[in-house]
């Protein structure tokens, strides 16, 4: 009895320490990436640079801060390492899984290897801390996928973003799923934290502006391991259902729509369908309409130099640390000697480029002003891909609102729950 | 009305995934007494395997095969060379296997990269079966078949063969066991392969119901974990119980608080062991 009382206790521990572990996201506390790399050695005609890439090497996002430094490196390395004269110096850090260890890791690369722009961030929660970190040393921040709308709020600030703020890339979805598919009633699947109730809030927002109705708001938990009991709620009368379940839970949510053989057509946010996780959702996703700033199919001279450095393998976050170093080389471009922090700061606001994507500017709260490609999942040549359907231009981070509406409405956090009618 | 017949059988098939999961850990920790938080990671190795194995054209039961084989033959290559060494101190086996947790794991992440995989699903079991006007994944429901069945097997095996009397003796009392000419080490070796085998054969299973990233393996190994301690530890029919209410509370949770969808879960559990600490099952041992 007494034994076995104390094996029960062994259980308990034991399943404490995994809820820890799972809160922590599997955090390894190996570094590998950690300390300064020498791998632009070549010299530049007007000096060097020294670039902080702050992205996970360890943890869920990993596999994200691995693409978005490929992306950056393989610039660089088409380059020859010289980005307009100056010659690359990068210092790579794992952001980790909480804003300490990021925040510690962002004070290295900028007091110990004396970053002037730092790249990077994958996790919004981490950006939340490092960016006023940035902000009180004066070393802009370029940020190449962390989403949370609130990062960038602040006129005239130090911080830039090349990946879509959360709601932005779901907005042009709404007049589209309203006008031109003529869904007219909707029901919302989306995970239950930040990233999906902006990007949901974002469509919900544009599609009933477009005189259409959500009629159902669905949100499930991060990693949710069966989304039989989710896509078994929606509405049988909706029209369409619209999805944000980026990574894994896209994977099971698709299987499960599938396997229970529901009808309705989808249209998501194109995370759910990102070349990431399409060659494993494979046959679940045909069909799938999604809106997102890039996709492989693009067909532009930029695309195709990206896509042949990266082996022909293409996906938004190696487009994003590759348009990370084309806005460098334009920012170093308006500066001719002495690249400091401050110079970088003014030059990366008047950056203008044709990135893969598409042209690309930054508006007055340094968010990227990009276009946004409608895109439907097809089967091509054996492989599924994310076809081209249209092109919306120039869609900014307030999408069709001028800055002054957008922030006087409430957040999008308040907003859940209330979209349907 | 169909509706809730849907729910409630796919509260089940939920219920009989968790419980292939953790018919493994019934074995080694409830039955055997040894803490493998490597489990989670067993479940990976199996599931990374087949998939790989799949994706290269190997038949899908031949790769099954080599993912389980693997796993039972890594599993008892670590408790061979040192998890044997620890036998009845918990915190030691919690560190040991946790680090090997952490190998697996990271192993993965390396050959496989962090983007989502899913083993394919059994060939014959895809899509939807239709029965008058009801629709229900056809895996799900056979999964429902497979988990009640190896649970009659494991349980007969313990109860009515020699092996299984032995390994019961082996475990109850180790000294007196290996008096009477049983071969305690080689018994709990085997057990051991075996327990981690089921885990591969739960990834390969459970991969194709929910797919397969590096870390997945602990979010499996907590769950399992609950079905044993709330089953009781070692009962085979306890484990299964337990997995089927585990999977409906759940199922029905999301159903009715959507937003409580984990705190539905975890609070029952809570409040099941604050009312029977052992388990639904859990027998008290008498010295």
């Amino acid at each position: 009895m007494q034994c076995d009382m104390s094996k029960m206790r062994v259980a308990a521990v034991a399943a404490s320490a995994l809820l820890l572990l799972a809160a922590c996201g599997g955090k390894d506390p190996s570094d590998k990436t950690g300390g300064p790399q020498d791998d632009g050695k070549a010299a530049g005609a007007k000096g060097t640079v020294t670039v902080g890439l702050l992205n996970p090497a360890t943890g869920p996002f990993a596999a994200l801060g691995t693409d978005v430094n490929a992306g950056f490196e393989a610039y660089l390395k088409s380059k020859g390492g010289v980005l307009s004269g100056y010659g690359v110096k990068v210092a790579k850090a794992d952001e980790g899984t909480d804003a300490a260890q990021g925040t510690t890791k962002a004070r290295q690369l900028v007091e110990q290897d004396k970053a002037q722009v730092v790249v990077g961030l994958v996790n919004s929660a981490i950006a939340y801390a490092v960016a006023p970190y940035l902000e009180q040393s004066n070393v802009p921040l370029l940020i190449t996928v962390a989403g949370a709308d609130g990062l960038t709020r602040k006129e005239n600030g130090n911080t830039f973003r090349l990946s879509y703020t959360s709601s932005q890339d779901s907005m042009p979805a709404g007049p589209y799923t309203c006008k031109d598919l003529g869904h007219k009633k909707a029901a919302v699947l989306a995970l239950d934290y930040s990233f999906g109730w902006e990007a949901a809030g974002g469509f919900a927002r544009t599609y009933e502006a477009a005189g259409c109705t959500v009629v159902q708001e669905i949100y499930a938990p991060l990693g949710t391991q069966d989304w039989g009991p989710y896509v078994n709620q929606v509405k049988k009368d909706a029209d369409v259902v619209y999805v944000v379940a980026p990574g894994q839970d896209g994977v099971r949510l698709l299987k499960a729509y599938r396997d229970f053989g529901l009808k309705l057509p989808i249209v998501a946010h194109g995370s759910t369908v990102d070349e990431t996780i399409l060659p494993t959702e494979g046959a679940t996703a045909e069909g799938v309409v999604s809106s997102l700033h890039y996709t492989p199919q693009i067909d532009s001279p930029q695309n195709k130099a990206l896509l042949d450095a990266s082996d022909g393998k293409g996906n938004q976050y190696l487009e994003d640390g590759w348009a990370a170093g084309m806005t460098l080389e334009a920012a170093l471009a308006q500066i001719d000697s002495d690249p400091t922090p401050e110079k970088i700061r003014a030059a990366l606001a008047k950056v203008k480029i044709d990135a893969p994507r598409g042209p690309l500017s930054f508006d007055t709260y340094g968010q990227a002003v990009y276009p946004v490609y409608i895109r439907k999942v097809e089967n091509k040549d054996g492989k599924r891909v994310n076809a081209i359907v249209t092109t919306v231009p120039g869609v900014g981070q307030f999408g069709p609102y001028d800055p002054a509406t957008y922030l006087a409405f409430p957040g999008y956090e308040k907003l859940k729950g209330t979209w349907a009618k | 009305m169909l509706t809730w017949l849907t729910h409630s059988v796919n509260g089940l098939a939920y219920g009989s995934l968790l419980f292939l999961v953790a018919s493994g850990l019934t074995i080694t920790f409830g039955l055997m007494r040894t803490v493998n938080l490597a489990h989670g990671a067993f479940y990976l190795l199996g599931g990374y395997l087949a998939y790989d194995l799949t994706t290269n054209g190997t038949d899908y039961w031949l790769a099954l095969l080599a993912g389980v084989l693997a796993a039972a033959t890594g599993g008892m290559v670590v408790e061979r060379a040192f998890l044997h060494r620890l036998a009845g101190s918990e915190l030691p086996q919690i560190v040991l296997t946790l680090g090997v947790a952490y190998i697996i794991g990271d192993q993965i992440l390396a050959n496989y990269g962090g983007d989502p995989v899913a083993p394919p699903t059994p060939p014959g079991l895809e899509g939807p079966v239709t029965i008058g006007d009801w629709v229900f994944p056809k895996f799900r429901l056979v999964m429902i078949g497979v988990a009640i069945a190896l649970a009659a097997v494991v349980g007969a095996l313990l109860k009515y063969t020699p092996t299984g009397a032995k390994v019961r003796a082996a475990v109850d009392d180790e000294e007196i066991a290996r008096a009477v000419g049983i071969r305690v080490p080689l018994v709990f070796l085997l057990v051991f392969g075996c327990g981690t085998g089921l885990a591969a054969f739960a990834g390969v299973w459970g991969g194709a119901f929910t797919s397969l990233a590096p870390d997945s393996g602990f979010e499996v190994l907590l769950l399992a974990l609950i079905v044993v301690v709330v089953g009781g530890l070692g009962s085979i029919g306890g484990a299964l119980l337990a997995a089927f209410l585990v999977g409906l509370v759940d199922q029905y949770g999301k159903v009715w608080f959507p937003e409580w969808a984990l705190f539905t879960l975890y609070a029952s559990v809570a409040a099941l062991l604050a009312v029977r600490p052992r388990g639904l099952f859990g027998k008290a041992v008498f010295r």
